[in-house]
């Protein structure tokens, strides 16, 4: 028996299999991905492997996922690795695969299938989607581990500008820190005009900025919150690293 | 996600468009696929677009050309039209799935975003187009690029040719 025979029996004849390039054979079945369309499959003869098959995607899954959302940085690359090691598939230049025998192909096409679905599933961790992540985890790093610092959240240094708000206040002497948490240009830009407006009060403290990716800022922005900021974290990483040393030099300053 | 009616959806699908950022030349290739992109801001109330162009390196008939709405008054994007090759079955919009594997349009549906599903799915096979290149014709013409022939100026040429089936060389 072949392994498309093998599959149909398997699949209780829900299968079938269809020719795409020689040697190279796409699964039908009842897989399908939130749009509509058929989770793309494909199976092939493993080379010097008696009864060995590739299960694969040639691509397509990181194709689809590319529609709306890209693996660019270091930590989206990382949820993916971890996808793909969790599950036991492999990642040859785009190519999702995993290699596996007669007897283990219904479950690995299974367990492959569920990998393209949470690979697909990245694009919730969209900017737009997780966005507001970014504060909820900068919050829960300073409520946890710079509590001694007195930290005090949502403060308005100038009582008549509601409009200038700082995320978090640390009570640090001689001069309290401002922290702004900054995930975009228009954030860079208010915290920015924000310091800019506290020293034109001649308000006495020190600003902070905790970046969700400063590379991210436009040059222009980055300029900006540069030249007006005392103190920045390039990402929250680096907050995490650095910012219980920061603030203890300061309060030793 | 704010609902739409059908006819906001056709509206945004079909209204006046100019490319505000042209795709770059080259191809980007990029973990199995060739990847194109480029923005589209609408003529008439600069409503912002932007325009995905895949193609898988394996198989060159599994492409996609997509328009993504990028709605100003709310954060996110979401898909309003996709121009797919012949990659696999796929769930039609109001019938069971297809069993062949035929060219096909996904297009946003106002009950889809009601009901909180993919605003595109479900798709109906077309014969629109047979081929990348006439995929990318039918798209562009269908969503109101009005400058194409500025940045694709062999597209509608080229449907007249005979060798359409041919790589992308735009």
């Amino acid at each position: 028996m072949n392994y498309a025979d093998l599959l149909k029996k398997q699949f209780n004849g829900q299968v079938s299999v269809r020719e795409r390039r020689a040697g190279i054979a796409q699964l039908v079945a009842p897989l399908y991905h939130e749009d509509g369309d058929m989770v793309d499959i494909f199976l092939e003869a493993v080379a010097g492997k008696e009864s060995g098959v590739r299960i694969s995607d040639h691509g397509m899954t990181l194709m689809r996922l590319s529609y709306s959302f890209e693996i660019d940085t270091p930590n989206k690359e990382r949820i993916f690795q971890r996808i793909l090691a969790e599950n036991g598939v492999n990642e040859d230049q785009g190519n999702l695969f995993v290699d596996t025998d007669y007897s283990g192909l219904y479950p690995a096409i299974l367990q492959f299938a569920q990998t393209v679905a949470k690979v697909g599933n990245m694009q919730l961790y969209k900017r737009e989607v997780i966005q507001s992540m970014f504060f909820e985890l900068l919050t829960e790093f300073i409520e946890k581990n710079l509590g001694k610092y007195n930290p005090r959240q949502t403060v308005f240094p100038v009582p008549s500008r509601d409009d200038l708000e700082v995320d978090f206040e640390f009570a640090v002497k001689p001069r309290p820190i401002y922290l702004f948490g900054v995930k975009d240009n228009a954030q860079a830009r208010l915290a920015a005009i924000s310091c800019l407006e506290f020293q034109r009060n001649r308000l006495p403290f020190k600003s902070f900025i905790v970046h969700e990716e400063f590379e991210n800022l436009s040059s222009k922005d980055r300029k900006r919150i540069t030249s007006a900021a005392d103190k920045q974290f390039v990402s929250l990483d680096d907050f995490r690293e650095n910012a219980a040393q920061v603030l203890e030099r300061e309060g030793a300053a | 996600m704010r609902t739409y009616t059908q006819e906001e959806i056709e509206q945004l699908i079909t209204c006046p468009k100019q490319i505000a950022e042209p795709p770059k030349k080259e191809w980007r290739i990029e973990r199995g696929s060739k990847r194109k992109d480029m923005t589209l801001v609408a003529t008439a109330d600069k409503k912002e677009f932007t325009v995905f162009i895949r193609v898988n390196v394996d198989f060159e008939e599994n492409f996609s050309v997509g328009l993504e709405y990028n709605p100003k008054e709310e954060k996110g994007t979401f898909c309003l039209l996709r121009c797919n090759g012949p990659h696999g079955e796929f769930i039609g919009g109001d019938s069971a799935p297809s069993v062949h594997f035929r060219y096909h349009i996904h297009k946003a549906k106002a009950e889809n975003i009601e009901a909180g599903m993919r605003p595109e799915r479900g798709a109906e096979p077309t014969d629109k187009y047979a081929s990348y290149r006439d995929a990318l014709r039918v798209f562009l013409e269908t969503i109101g690029v009005t400058n194409m022939d500025e940045y694709f100026p062999d597209l509608r040429q080229m449907a007249l040719a005979l060798d359409e089936r041919k790589e992308p060389q735009e």
